[in-house]
């Protein structure tokens, strides 16, 4: 049964909701400049809630030498774009196995227009790194 | 979602980082940054009816009144 408020509206959560969570799992990438591997933008009459966030990065195989490498969550919101979550490595830290993460509970919300996306990147020289990141998002009408 | 083979543009630089030009996407595996193609997902309703390209004029009433997306030659090139 959906729920109202003291409004007339119904809670954002009944109004025609639809998961759009965006995810990036990739098991041995090679180095690569900084890209953008998923986005999600809200489209006109809608809005979203941003509910989670997580970013994981490994050491797949050694690099030679090692760079910084990282995987970022992403929020352009008024196209102002700054890191939500941020699991980056240095280039001290090159050993099979090694592993970074962060995940983070959040509930705020994006207007049409607004987006959210993932990103990775590697500046080191051979080796390949395992990325893993998503975000969990719900659409409604606006 | 269905997926499609599509060009990307950018540099890898934080100004100008590599990414497909279209505004809901998902990349499947790594990129081929040599002849700049990527396997991505993207929403059935923002391709043809086929299903084998994205859909500008869908895409432009999707995210109308959007800045970066409702204007003329948004879409990624396949």
């Amino acid at each position: 049964m959906p729920q109202r408020s003291n409004s007339a509206r119904y809670l954002y959560g009944d109004r025609n909701p639809i998961a759009r969570s965006i995810v990036y799992d990739v098991g041995a990438l090679a180095p690569a400049g900084l890209t953008q591997r998923a986005t999600y933008t809200v489209p006109a009459l809608k809005k979203a809630q941003v509910s989670g966030a997580c970013c994981a990065i490994s050491v797949a195989s050694t690099a030679a030498p090692a760079g910084l490498k990282g995987v970022q969550v992403f929020i352009n919101a008024n196209a102002v774009n700054g890191v939500l979550v941020d699991a980056s490595h240095g280039s001290d830290i090159n050993t099979v196995g090694n592993v970074k993460s962060v995940s983070i509970g959040q509930s705020f919300f994006l207007g049409a227009g607004d987006s959210a996306s993932i990103y990775t990147s590697d500046t080191g020289t051979g080796g390949t790194m395992k990325f893993d990141s998503a975000i969990h998002i719900t659409e409604y009408d606006a | 979602m269905t997926r499609i083979t599509v060009k990307f543009i950018g540099s890898g630089t934080s100004e100008d980082p590599y990414r497909v030009n279209l505004p809901n996407y998902r990349m499947i595996g790594d990129a081929d940054y040599v002849g700049k193609t990527v396997q991505v997902e993207v929403p059935d309703d923002e391709l043809t009816k086929d299903k084998g390209r994205p859909d500008a004029q869908r895409i432009r009433e999707k995210y109308r009144g959007q800045q970066d997306w409702d204007r003329a030659n948004v879409v990624a090139d396949v």
